[in-house]
């Protein structure tokens, strides 16, 4: 267990969720994140991202209604929480931190 | 396939996942994901990404992420399951060796017959996006065919502009290593035009394909050997890129391997691919496949990834069309209604109107190995029910314990599992052993792959689980009747349950009986089958014939001018002179040398072909065939319209009408038509099979004597061959020459109907044994079991003959049920391989009666043996012991 740390594919499924105006669910993720990162991302490790960022609090989910294209099979829906969002924002820091260290060693 | 549905076996996959309540709404979202790479990758790429996606949610997925926690302890209780069947078989290592013998042995040979089916039938092409290649059909009004004269080919491919076009022409070498290997093996090979391997998708695993340069006039000819065939005769040495091969006696350069896999779409899977110009130098045909030339070649294509079937539809048929309204000079009238249509090039499994060609032979397949698989559950089952019964006890205190009766059957299915799977392992062992033993059985040329792939290790598991619960079903049945009060007071299950057993095991020895009947009738009528056909009288001396045929070279018009030298009659003198040669004559088609020319015929509204040869005077008495009536040819008539008929040919042209002076007017290339002056006895000649094929002699013409062969009569021809070749070389040393006894090309037919009859004999003994083992180990275990019974009726005077009757007759009556249902169903079931049989019937007497007592023996001496035990019983001893 991570505790609320972040993992790398949790906060892009995370950023995805948002990035994808929330009310998103798997299919869409899986995509945004295969397009974002040029490489595979498997259904079952989006689930299980989903699935522990639901349990850690960054997202909350509800079912969606039936869609004819899917068969009439109903969609769960992901968005991203206050705290998620918080967690984003601190993860972003965290690098934006690092990074100004890094340009300022390089500049002296 | 499609690229609309994800692949059945990814949704059936899916289904094993323990998704819980969000099944629906998982296997939803896969879908969108796989239209969704569908469309932006290709169907190959989005089949694939489901495959990942499907595993990764079974992998990946934590369970409570779709499913409520269930009170549920079943890990544990698997564990635990499993422990107690391995305590429970340490108990009784004797009985599980022979069970997981019998299972394994099972295991292997279905395995092996399943892998043999699919190397012939069922393997993949090899193909990249197969469901992008499609072959490119001839239709017209009158049918279709596969086949396009290679005229009409370059014709097609000139005028399409959407798709590339390739062509393929399929035929047989003789495969040599060095310039004088002795005994050269015949090998398939496919001619190619030069993108044929690129439109497979197919790649090198060593050197390269071919280019464009590699039909260069004048060069050896360029090869590309199969993976397959590089393995087995090349010893996978990378460095036979570069060296020279010789086919047909023609060096040609190997500058490749195909990577593994690579079969392209046919049924002969060949070892060599050549391109097209190569035929010419190989058999030496001048103006073979050139812008007029009407060799028949199979035409494939592959729509780039931009082009739909219909829009290449659209195009090929306004091509074709034009093809049909310009046809050459030499096509007198146009093909009517000429279409060129794109069928999926991999039609085994579903054909343009549904016909699945494949079904019939796997339907024989599985269930023959399920009849083997059977056969061995029952011995497990029987190891079982018999422990069940002993464990009556076990199971009834478990009850009291508080035991569910789920539980219980959860214990025998675990027993039964673990020996299915300890069966599927040995069983892969044996597989190894196994395999090359039917392959070798089934003479399976060098180029097919008969390795097992990942299809065949499925295959295999699947059959050990299978195995394993069809072992377990009945003795779990037994132990959900288990009951607490008696097993409790240590007593017998009293009532229906203390007779299940018995009549349990009486029904799997009858089923094992009838099984193995089955089995025994296929191989009996196989071996008959083939015991027939090498009996066959041909009707002609062919024991004693053999055949040399010289093929001329062809540059320029030399071949005309050897043969107008005088070859054949110096031929002809050489071949007198030669020790052991009784006679000579010429022939364009000797027997049983693979070709002829035939027509078509309607008699009576029913098709018949009718077979033409072209003889010297003296054929039919070289050949010993008896004129039954008029005469044969002389000398001077060689140029007449005449011919001479077969007997047959006779009744079926001209019924009860006098066939001598009737004239034939339906002679290809003769519109005059002859005139028969000869009736000669029937004599089988091209298929051991025709046995009443219509044939016609003609005299043969100067003019044939291009294509004509020297066949001589040896009272040994086999000693004649080298010889013969010798003398035929100091002729003209550029004239190749090959000899071959008659019985050898008659030979060469009787391999299928040898390789069916071993393979369906090992599949009987097999069967026998496993049969065998378990009237064994039934009949001792009741004769154990009765001990106490046989003790009270000796002690009350009867004798020991008098119990060793009774023991067998009960113990030989389920055999004797089980063989007349399994004899009942072979009569019913008979027909369905009478095409194996060669003419012999499937209810061949003979046949029956040979299986029914090799049965009857087998299970009379397996009973006997634990029976004779039955005098080792001390009356007085038993009785105490209670």
């Amino acid at each position: 267990m991570k505790g609320d740390h972040l993992g790398e594919f949790e906060e892009l499924t995370l950023l995805a969720v948002r990035a994808l105006g929330d009310k998103t669910y798997a299919v869409p993720v899986q995509q945004f994140i295969e397009d974002e990162t040029h490489r595979p991302a498997a259904m079952g490790a989006v689930y299980a991202s989903l699935e522990r960022l639901e349990r850690k609090g960054f997202l909350k989910s509800s079912m969606g209604e039936a869609t004819p294209e899917r068969g009439g099979k109903r969609k769960r829906l992901y968005a991203v929480t206050p705290a998620g969002m918080q967690a984003l924002r601190d993860a972003r820091k965290t690098r934006d931190k690092i990074w100004r260290t890094i340009e300022e060693g390089r500049r002296s | 396939m499609n690229a609309e549905h994800p692949p059945r076996f990814g949704r059936v996959l899916l289904k094993f996942v323990p998704l819980g309540e969000r099944r629906p709404e998982v296997a939803a979202d896969l879908r969108e994901a796989f239209l969704r790479r569908a469309g932006s990758h290709g169907g190959r790429a989005a089949r694939r990404g489901y495959y990942r996606d499907v595993i990764s949610v079974f992998i990946d997925t934590p369970r409570r992420a779709f499913s409520r926690p269930r009170p549920s302890r079943w890990p544990a209780d698997a564990a635990a399951d499993l422990g107690y069947a391995l305590r429970v078989f340490r108990r009784q290592p004797g009985a599980v060796a022979v069970a997981v013998a019998g299972l394994a042995l099972a295991i292997a040979v279905g395995t092996s017959i399943f892998s043999l089916v699919y190397a012939i039938a069922l393997r993949p092409y090899g193909m990249t996006d197969p469901d992008r290649v499609y072959r490119v059909s001839r239709t017209y009004e009158q049918g279709m065919s596969t086949g396009w004269t290679y005229a009409e080919f370059l014709r097609l491919r000139a005028a399409t502009s959407v798709v590339d076009l390739t062509a393929s022409f399929s035929d047989g070498v003789l495969v040599a290593t060095s310039a004088d290997e002795q005994r050269p093996s015949s090998q398939p090979v496919l001619f190619v035009s030069d993108n044929y391997l690129k439109m497979l998708g197919a790649t090198a695993a060593h050197g390269r394909l071919f280019s464009a340069g590699d039909g260069a006039p004048g060069q050896p000819p360029a090869v590309v050997v199969s993976h397959t065939y590089w393995e087995r005769r090349f010893g996978s040495d990378p460095a036979i890129v570069g060296k020279t091969v010789w086919l047909s006696g023609t060096p040609s350069v190997v500058v490749g391997v195909a990577a593994r896999g690579i079969a392209g779409p046919t049924d002969r899977p060949p070892a060599f691919w050549l391109p097209l110009s190569a035929y010419e130098t190989i058999y030496r045909v001048p103006g073979s496949f050139t812008a007029t030339s009407t060799e028949g070649v199979s035409v494939y294509a592959r729509l780039p990834g931009d082009i739909t079937r219909e829009r290449a539809q659209t195009e090929l048929a306004a091509v074709s069309t034009a093809l049909a309204a310009a046809p050459f000079a030499a096509d007198a009238a146009p093909t009517k209604g000429l279409l060129a249509r794109l069928d999926p090039a991999d039609d085994r499994f579903g054909d343009a109107n549904g016909n699945v060609a494949v079904v019939a032979v796997l339907g024989v397949v599985l269930v023959v190995v399920a009849l083997i698989l059977l056969l061995a559950c029952a011995n497990v089952a029987n190891l079982q029910v018999a422990s069940a019964s002993a464990r009556r006890r076990e199971f009834g205190m478990r009850l009291a314990l508080g035991a569910g009766r789920g539980r219980l059957v959860r214990q025998l299915f675990t027993e039964s599992l673990l020996l299915g799977a300890v069966s599927g392992v040995v069983g892969l062992l044996l597989l190894w052993w196994v395999l090359p033993l039917f392959a070798t059985l089934a003479s399976a040329p060098e180029s097919f792959d008969v390795s097992p792939d990942l299809r065949v290790y499925l295959f295999l598991a699947a059959t050990a689980v299978a195995a394993g619960l069809g072992a377990g079903l009945m003795p779990a049945r037994l132990a959900a009747r288990a009951d607490v009060l008696s097993a409790a007071q240590g007593r017998a299950m009293r009532g229906g349950i203390a007779e299940r057993p018995s009549r349990l095991r009486s029904l799997l020895v009858g089923g094992q009986a009838a099984a193995s009947i089955l089995l025994l009738v296929l191989a009996a009528l196989l071996t008959r089958a083939m015991v027939h056909i090498s009996r066959v009288d041909v009707g002609f001396a062919a024991e004693s014939l053999a055949i040399i045929t010289p093929s001329f070279p062809r540059e320029g018009d030399r071949h005309k001018t050897i043969v107008q030298r005088g070859y054949f009659d110096a031929a002809i003198a050489r071949a007198r002179a030669v020790p052991g040669v009784e006679a000579v004559t010429l022939a364009a088609y000797p027997p049983f040398g693979g070709v002829s020319e035939s027509s078509q015929l309607t008699i009576e509204g029913r098709p018949a072909v009718l077979y033409w040869n072209y003889v010297s005077p003296n054929f039919f008495d070289v050949a010993g065939m008896r004129l039954v009536r008029g005469r044969g040819f002389t000398t001077a008539e060689t140029a007449e319209r005449i011919a001479v008929v077969s007997e047959s040919t006779a009744r079926a042209l001209w019924p009860g009408a006098d066939p001598i002076g009737q004239v034939l007017d339906r002679v290809p290339g003769d519109a005059r038509g002859v005139r028969v002056i000869g009736v000669v006895a029937d004599a089988i000649t091209m298929r051991l099979t025709d046995s009443a094929g219509l044939m016609l002699y003609r005299p043969l013409m100067a003019a044939q004597l291009l294509g004509a062969r020297v066949m001589v009569r040896a009272a040994a021809p086999g000693t004649v061959l080298a010889p013969l070749e010798r003398a035929f070389r100091t002729i003209d040393p550029d004239v190749r020459v090959e000899a071959y006894a008659v019985t050898d090309g008659l030979s060469a037919q009787l391999q299928p109907p040898r390789a069916f009859a071993a393979i369906a004999a090992l599949v009987g003994a097999v069967a026998l044994s496993l049969a065998v083992i378990g009237l064994f180990g039934v009949t001792s275990l009741l004769v154990g079991q009765r001990t106490r019974e046989i003790g009270v009726r000796m002690a009350i005077g009867a004798t020991i003959a008098d119990v060793r009757r009774q023991m067998l007759r009960d113990s030989l009556r389920p055999v004797a049920i089980g063989l007349t249902i399994g004899l009942a169903l072979a009569l019913a079931g008979g027909q369905f391989m009478s095409a194996a049989l060669y003419g012999v019937s499937s209810r061949d007497p003979l046949a029956i009666a040979a299986a029914v007592s090799v049965l009857a023996a087998a299970a009379f001496a397996a009973v006997a043996v634990p029976v004779r035990r039955v005098a080792r019983i001390d009356p007085a001893r038993t009785l105490r012991a209670d």
